[in-house]
């Protein structure tokens, strides 16, 4: 089954197509305000008629790209171009500003590459185990990875801890717009029936990323424009590379976890492999958030990693964890398959062929990826006035696409002005789109532990285990930033040693 | 200098809001020679979905029997399928917009407010197919059959969680209408999709679940999950048994289910009306369709004119009244002079 795959692998179409995505991914991923969630929406009336095997192709080639190109446009510009590339450019845009833009995409490519392959080798060997302790997560266990989710907005903070907690607050409360999803009362529409599918996710990102650097750039005398001199080289060098490898395991064994998970959502799993590298690196050339290379590296690599994730639940038990596997669902069923635990059993050189091509995608935008950088890095040197006008034509284009709605484009202008405004007050904006992604899955998650324990949440709590655990270590998190938490723990560290010092000594 | 540069910016963006704006009311007449230009169809809910596949594969079949035009397909999802809809009322009464939607259209969004826009307020031209809810239990679970869920589930009610995608959705509506004519009582839990719904069931956090047949016969087949019954009254798949043979009680208001349907605007000219439905019509017919209908389980309706309103009609009534008898609706159906049946 395994040759079977790999002859329809070889096929030179096949391997044109994952090439032509992967090159078309890390374009579209690399625009400023055109997003991976864009081009799948608009691959499906692409693909419809073709073969399946051309069809994924295409589509996994564009997915495995697009998560990588939306780096690019998160590092230069700042602008993400799909949610889980948000934290790439807290430290990713600074790197820029100091020439060191090229350097921070070729470890983050490089890292990507090792992180696909590690969540693929986790698809080829374990999938069937890990699609089985997947499903024992249920929604006890999904809103204690959500409250981790929530948490890391604290962590993340530039500056003042209070303007972020308030800036994740307004997120959350945004995401509580739209149609109640218990209830189906519309919440917070004052009458709009385009309100009713809540505040996009995509639109607003861009708005509050892309417009609203638009605006701010506008301010900015063009004399007064940082210039950016040396970009550097791409290639990392071998010194600063073995620093990352920690950072690279750790954030590859998140990504890949998290994505197969269907029910979290891929966007957690870059949050919290940056909140995990901030937290495990003690001693980083630059502080976090000041361009260290580790916060471009553990975003980007768990990003990838979770591709190789998501799979699991989509061949495993046909239930797809994000947007790009419920088109490539579409896709099975178009040509025929019918999704579900057959799936493998009936046609196992179907899951070898995506195994492969996901295989071929990685080493293809490793090149491609390494290649076009060169090229994009050159949008530093176009000048702001010249450069801006084509971004906003992105943003709008960007905007509409997803849902081909216009409404879409207006809540993209109205989240640029509000995120130029929070520039200005310098109020933080990625807390704003963390809560605004993580609000409507806790508000899920909460009611439906609510329901399913019948208001008895502690005491349903205790029967389960894992569950517990992740609460425990969320409780840790939070009281670590109390002050009087921090010294009972370091005192009593401090007297655990002595004790330890005191038993060698005898 | 800068501000003359930065004049230019603002211009270029403000270029953009108004020919966005200036795009949205865009408006085009035209009736002789019908079709003698592309037509577009919106589906309603979103890409790579059932109703996007289903939409996606009778499009083909309709617009060969539509001379040389093409039918061209969006995606404008939202609101139960609300926003697609305004979006085609919007355009002109001329044929060249089509709707592919789903029943909610038939008052649902009324009674739960959404949106004042029925189905009546558009032109049908057929009714499509109906995609079957299935009532279903992980294979380890105790029940045997439909008797022994209904009466586990009268002997200690509301203990028993079931689990369905949101509100208003199709398993919703199932559960509701099980729990209501086998007069027991559930703990119904929203998951936030079909598949969702599905993972909770496998991973037993959920015990019952309502999805449709197509997305649980995987499952069926690999033997993980018991299907208790289909919402219709003939056996659907063999071996599983039909609600309404099992439950006579049920039988007047089955077969239940998500149906798909094709509307264009009101008052759009006969003649355009009578030629889409006759390429319709004659598009069920196709093998192809043929094929994949069997293949997902999707049952063919057809239905066009009058019969099509007896078919809506009753699907309206059975549903808005539940959803209102549950306190799911906000509205009631007598509101918007719905009948109960």
């Amino acid at each position: 089954m395994f040759g079977a795959a790999l002859s329809n692998a070889l096929d030179i179409n096949v391997i044109l197509l994952t090439a032509l995505g992967s090159f078309s991914g890390v374009i579209i991923g690399a625009l400023p305000g055109l997003s991976v969630t864009m081009a799948t929406a608009l691959l499906v009336s692409l693909t419809f008629s073709w073969s399946m095997n051309y069809a994924l192709a295409m589509i996994i080639g564009v997915y495995a790209g697009g998560v990588f190109g939306g780096s690019i446009s998160a590092v230069l510009l700042n602008i993400p171009g799909a949610p889980s590339s948000i934290c790439t450019g807290f430290d990713g845009y600074p790197l820029a500003k100091q020439g060191k833009a090229a350097m921070a995409l070729g470890l983050a490519r490089i890292g990507s590459f090792i992180g696909g392959i590690i969540g693929l080798f986790f698809l080829a060997s374990f999938a069937p185990p890990i699609s089985k302790i997947a499903l024992s997560f249920g929604p006890f266990e999904y809103l204690g990875l959500i409250t981790l989710g929530l948490i890391t907005i604290g962590n993340l903070s530039e500056g003042s801890f209070l303007k972020a907690i308030i800036a994740g607050l307004i997120g959350l409360l945004l995401s509580t717009v739209g149609m109640d999803p218990f209830y189906g009362t519309p919440r917070f529409t004052f009458g709009s029936m385009e309100l009713l599918s809540g505040i996009g996710l995509i639109p607003s990102l861009i708005g509050f990323f892309g417009l609203s650097e638009i605006i701010y750039q506008m301010r900015i005398p063009s004399h007064k424009h940082q210039k950016v001199g040396q970009l550097g080289k791409v290639l990392p060098t071998l010194r600063t590379f073995r620093k990352m490898v920690p950072v690279i395991l750790r954030s590859s064994a998140i990504g890949a976890w998290i994505g197969a998970l269907p029910g979290v959502g891929s966007t957690i799993a870059s949050f919290l492999a940056y909140d995990n590298a901030k937290k495990t690196v003690k001693n980083p050339d630059v502080p976090f958030g000041k361009g260290a290379y580790e916060g471009v590296v553990a975003p980007e690599v768990a990003n990838n990693a979770m591709i190789g994730g998501t799979m699991i639940p989509l061949l495993t038990l046909g239930i797809p964890g994000d947007a790009v596997t419920a088109v490539m669902m579409g896709a099975f069923i178009v040509h025929g398959l019918q999704p579900g635990p057959m799936l493998m059993t009936k046609t196992p050189d179907l899951f070898w062929f995506i195994v492969i091509l996901l295989f071929l995608s990685n080493i293809l935008f490793l090149f491609i990826g390494l290649f076009v950088t060169k090229y994009f890095l050159k949008i530093l040197s176009i000048r702001p006035e010249s450069l801006m006008p084509i971004v906003t034509v992105l943003c709008f284009v960007g905007a509409y696409a997803i849902r081909n709605s216009p409404f879409d484009i207006i809540i993209m202008i109205v989240a640029g002005f509000l995120g130029y405004f929070f520039k200005t007050i310098k109020f933080p904006i990625g807390p704003v789109v963390i809560g605004l992604v993580l609000g409507s899955m806790a508000d899920g998650a909460l009611r439906r532990v609510t329901m399913i324990s019948e208001g008895n949440i502690l005491g349903k709590l205790l029967t389960r285990p894992i569950a517990m655990v992740i609460f425990m270590f969320a409780l840790l998190q939070i009281l670590d930033q109390i002050t009087v938490f921090k010294e009972w723990k370091k005192s009593s560290i401090l007297k655990l040693r002595n004790i330890l010092a005191f038993k060698k000594q005898d | 200098m800068v501000r003359v540069k930065n004049g230019v910016f603002f211009a270029v963006m403000l270029l953009f809001i108004s020919m966005t704006l200036t795009a949205m009311g865009k408006k085009e007449q035209k009736t002789a020679n019908y079709p003698d230009k592309d037509i577009e169809a919106v589906i309603t809910w979103g890409a790579g979905g059932l109703t996007d596949n289903i939409g996606r594969n009778f499009m083909p079949l309709m617009e060969k029997r539509l001379g040389g035009s093409k039918i061209i397909i969006q995606n404008k999802p939202g609101a139960s399928g609300a926003i697609g809809s305004q979006y085609v009322k919007n355009k002109p009464a001329d044929g060249y917009t089509l709707l592919v939607t789903t029943t909610e259209a038939a008052g649902v969004w009324n009674v739960m407010g959404l949106s004042d826009l029925d189905v009546t307020d558009f032109q049908p031209i057929i009714l499509l197919s109906t995609l079957n809810p299935t009532c279903y239990v992980k294979s380890s679970a105790p029940w045997n059959s439909l008797q022994e869920l209904i009466s586990d589930a009268q002997s200690r009610p509301g203990k028993i969680i079931a689990g369905y995608a949101a509100p208003g959705s199709l398993g919703h509506v199932a559960g509701l209408l099980f729990s209501e004519y086998s007069n027991s009582k559930f703990n119904m839990v929203p998951f936030g999709g079909g598949g969702k719904v599905k993972a909770a069931l496998l991973g037993g956090h959920v015990e019952v679940a309502f999805n449709p047949l197509i997305s649980v016969m995987g499952d069926y087949k690999a033997g993980n999950v018991k299907i208790l019954a289909t919402f219709s009254n003939d056996t659907l798949v063999k071996g599983i048994p039909a609600l309404g043979k099992v439950e006579p009680r049920f039988s007047k208001v089955l077969p239940w289910g998500l149906m798909v349907m094709i509307l264009v605007n009101k008052d759009t000219p006969v003649p355009i009306v009578k030629k889409l439905e006759e390429a319709a019509r004659d598009a069920l017919k196709d093998q192809k369709w043929k094929d994949f209908s069997d293949k997902y389980y999707i049952q063919t309706m057809g239905q066009t004119g009058k019969d099509f309103w007896k078919k809506i009609d009753l699907w309206k009534s059975t549903t808005t009244w539940l959803l209102y008898d549950a306190g799911v609706a906000e509205k009631s159906p007598a509101d918007f002079n719905i009948p109960r049946n």
